[in-house]
């Protein structure tokens, strides 16, 4: 399931008046409720699955709202700060400016540094300081407005 | 001994995929960090092929901001800048690339057997004799450029290490009793980096997972890990395509790993 089909459901959902909808395929299950309109809080989790072929940016668009997420290119471990002392690089609510350094995400020794690719206020960030990312998964919840 | 710049440019020269590999080389006597020139000059849209190379560097970087040791005149500190036509998703096996590069040109270069530790630490009798630091930058969809960081002890005398290195670090003098040429052995660095870093673009990752397998000397070792958010022991059984190893705990339990210190413990897995 890629990230058109989610926003096709979604999409589906809002347009009738049905509350929730699952789906199952191969062994991954999405649910998409709506007990007020779908937000893209609901649609982060579902973004961090191993995907495919995940682009480093992803966007969706909920009600009124068009958040920008920005994904993992590597499989490795997510850190918010360059060092273990070091102050995160940013933390919600903070504005961000476009190539701004986010986060490193580190494996075999290549610290990749992410950037963000919009202007934007940090909304949510969705992984653990020292966590496993896959390829794909989300990192970061950007407004870009 | 100093670094012979003209022979440096010659040898790259006249091998054509050094040539292909490295279009440009910048030396500084002193700078804060290659690693960090390479990386801003990156950003500033410098094409691949620049090789940053320094006699001595204020703030040599290792991993997670630890310092790299990188006094004057005796070492060599050097970092290129790629952009590899390959998805980000294969970046780490640079790492592969780069050690298996150092560990077969020191051999060359000196006659000296030297040992591959997980990921890609250089060791001389289970002590450190160079070290790699790989970064990279994403930004949206481009390209991301990636820099191959390499600092190598040649000539730091047995006592010129500070206390806190010198059970850990050694150098290609304090094992053979007398000083290299610093100049021919980055040649052969080089030239051995070209051939790994080709090898990968052409698209043999498995060659290069077969030889990091025969060649890693973590593998079968107990070891000690740590990642920051946990320490744990087991022993080295496997490297995995895509480069991560494989450690197997006392429940017989297998991890996984990507990151992490590794210390090869002296008691060895077969002796269990």
């Amino acid at each position: 399931m890629d990230l058109k089909e989610i926003k096709d459901l979604i999409e589906l959902l809002n347009e009738t008046a049905l509350t929730e909808i699952e789906v199952e395929e191969s062994g991954r299950r999405i649910r998409v409720r709506k007990d007020a309109p779908v937000t893209a809080e609901q649609i982060a989790p579902l973004l961090s699955g191993p995907a495919q072929e995940a682009p480093v940016q992803a966007k969706e668009e909920g009600e009124g709202q068009n958040f920008t997420f920005i994904t993992s290119p590597i499989v490795g471990t997510f850190y918010k700060a360059a060092s273990p002392d070091a102050n995160p690089y940013v933390a919600i609510d903070d504005r961000v400016k476009k190539g701004q350094t986010l986060c490193i995400v580190e494996a075999m020794k290549l610290m990749n540094e992410i950037e963000a690719d919009v202007d934007g206020k940090v909304v949510a960030i969705l992984v653990e300081d020292g966590a496993s990312v896959e390829y794909g998964e989300a990192l970061y919840k950007i407004d870009p407005a | 001994m100093t670094l012979d710049l003209e022979k440096i440019e010659s040898h790259r020269l006249s091998h054509p995929r050094l040539r292909e590999m490295i279009r440009e080389v910048l030396f500084f006597d002193r700078i804060d960090s290659t690693n960090r020139v390479a990386l801003e000059m990156a950003s500033d849209g410098m094409p691949g092929g620049l090789l940053i190379l320094s006699d001595s560097q204020r703030k040599g970087k290792g991993r997670l901001d630890r310092h790299w040791f990188s006094p004057a005149g005796a070492n060599l500190y050097f970092s290129l800048l790629l952009r590899p036509y390959l998805p980000t998703r294969d970046f780490p096996l640079f790492s592969m690339v780069a050690s298996l590069a150092l560990c077969d040109s020191i051999q060359e270069a000196t006659g000296l057997s030297v040992e591959i530790k997980w990921p890609n630490d250089i060791l001389i009798e289970e002590k450190k004799l160079a070290g790699i630091l790989l970064e990279s930058k994403t930004a949206g969809g481009e390209t991301t450029p990636l820099v191959i960081g390499i600092g190598v002890n040649v000539n730091v005398g047995p006592d010129g290490f500070p206390p806190d290195l010198e059970q850990s670090a050694t150098s290609l003098k304090a094992v053979l009793g007398h000083p290299v040429d610093r100049t021919d052995l980055l040649n052969v660095i080089l030239e051995s980096l070209a051939a790994q870093v080709s090898l990968l673009q052409e698209g043999k990752k498995d060659l290069l997972i077969q030889r990091i397998q025969k060649e890693c000397t973590t593998l079968g070792k107990r070891v000690h890990v740590d990642t920051l958010r946990q320490e744990f022991e087991g022993v080295a059984e496997e490297i995995e395509d895509d480069g991560a190893l494989v450690i197997r705990m006392g429940d017989g339990r297998r991890r996984r790993i990507l990151i992490g210190d590794i210390t090869h413990l002296r008691e060895h897995a077969e002796h269990r």
